[in-house]
């Protein structure tokens, strides 16, 4: 975890240094392998226009605080639009659709097992972008594999919020 | 006779003022976890806030969520009652909202047993056409509580 946590500083040190967008994440997760309600909060760096990586901190707010903790990546490509132009003068299209590739992985404290999905995930409705300061995903959803479980889940991201530093 | 037009016409004034009154209504959608329960339930709300200003409200909902058979019980109807207060302009957003809170308190059945319970909302952003709910705290009578992970409420008018 503590090695995750420089990771995390390091990355976010490094966008900022090279002046790409950076954004504090926050999203909802619903999933056949999480099955109760749970949350992300994390930062998502565009290194380059069309590609977005995020990293967050993840954990299940039931049946208990943290039943199921770790952490989400995911590199993100723009379906519809860049994430934005090299030149920061021009804007990027409002809306956007998104599609992801990412893993989802940590520790089920309940039954001390380790858990970790790797997800492809579409996101129809993506409105805003760092050009206009603040991003709002809806309606995410994709496919999963859990190669603990060695099983196929579904992943839903009803809601995810985007706010650029 | 007079008493007729009489009782007609205070009628009509007081179902005028009652419509002229500028109330809220909609439909919302909600997505909770119990504490010591796997699964989560989706729920399907009417919604009406028939007193409502700029810094005080009070509204009304009445639905039903199921689990899909995840949880214990698997379905469950309520009916709930709610003020919010505050109206902070925040740009958090993409566009301007207003930052509130909200404190309701309901009752939840599956017709077998019922639970009442209290909410809190401290993170309530009311967007004029819609109002969004994040992470409220449900306490209920049996002193488990429960997560709202997420309220989304829409007004048709």
């Amino acid at each position: 975890m503590k090695r995750l946590s420089i990771f995390f500083l390091l990355l976010l040190a490094s966008a900022l240094l090279f002046a790409v967008p950076v954004a504090l994440s926050f999203e909802t997760w619903n999933s056949t392998t999480i099955t109760a309600p749970a949350a992300s909060v994390g930062v998502s760096i565009g290194v380059l226009p069309n590609l977005e990586v995020q990293g967050a901190f993840f954990g299940e707010l039931a049946p208990s605080v943290g039943n199921r903790i770790g952490g989400v990546g995911t590199l993100t490509i723009g379906a519809v639009n860049p994430h934005y132009y090299a030149d920061p003068t021009r804007a990027p299209l409002y809306f956007n659709a998104l599609v992801g590739l990412g893993y989802l992985g940590g520790w089920n404290t309940a039954n001390a097992e380790p858990f970790g999905t790797i997800f492809l995930r579409l996101t129809p409705l993506s409105l805003g972008a760092s050009y206009y300061r603040s991003r709002e995903r809806t309606f995410g959803f994709g496919v999963g594999y859990d190669h603990y479980a060695n099983q196929w889940s579904f992943i839903v991201n009803l809601f995810a919020f985007d706010r650029y530093l | 006779m007079k008493r007729f037009i009489g009782v007609i016409i205070t009628i009509v004034l007081l179902s005028s003022s009652l419509w002229a009154a500028p109330w809220l209504g909609g439909y919302r959608l909600s997505f909770d976890g119990y504490e010591g329960q796997e699964g989560q339930y989706y729920g399907v709300h009417l919604y009406v806030e028939p007193v409502w200003g700029t810094n005080l409200g009070l509204g009304f909902a009445a639905g039903g969520s199921t689990s899909f058979g995840l949880s214990s019980p698997s379905s469950q109807f309520e009916a709930s009652a709610e003020i919010h207060a505050l109206s902070v302009e925040t740009m958090l957003f993409r566009r301007p909202s207003q930052w509130r809170i909200a404190l309701s308190g309901g009752i939840s059945t599956d017709f077998d047993s019922y639970h009442y319970w209290g909410q809190i909302d401290p993170f309530v952003f009311f967007f004029g056409e819609k109002t969004v709910k994040v992470l409220g705290l449900r306490l209920l009578d049996d002193r488990s509580w429960a997560i709202r992970l997420l309220e989304i409420t829409h007004y048709f008018f």
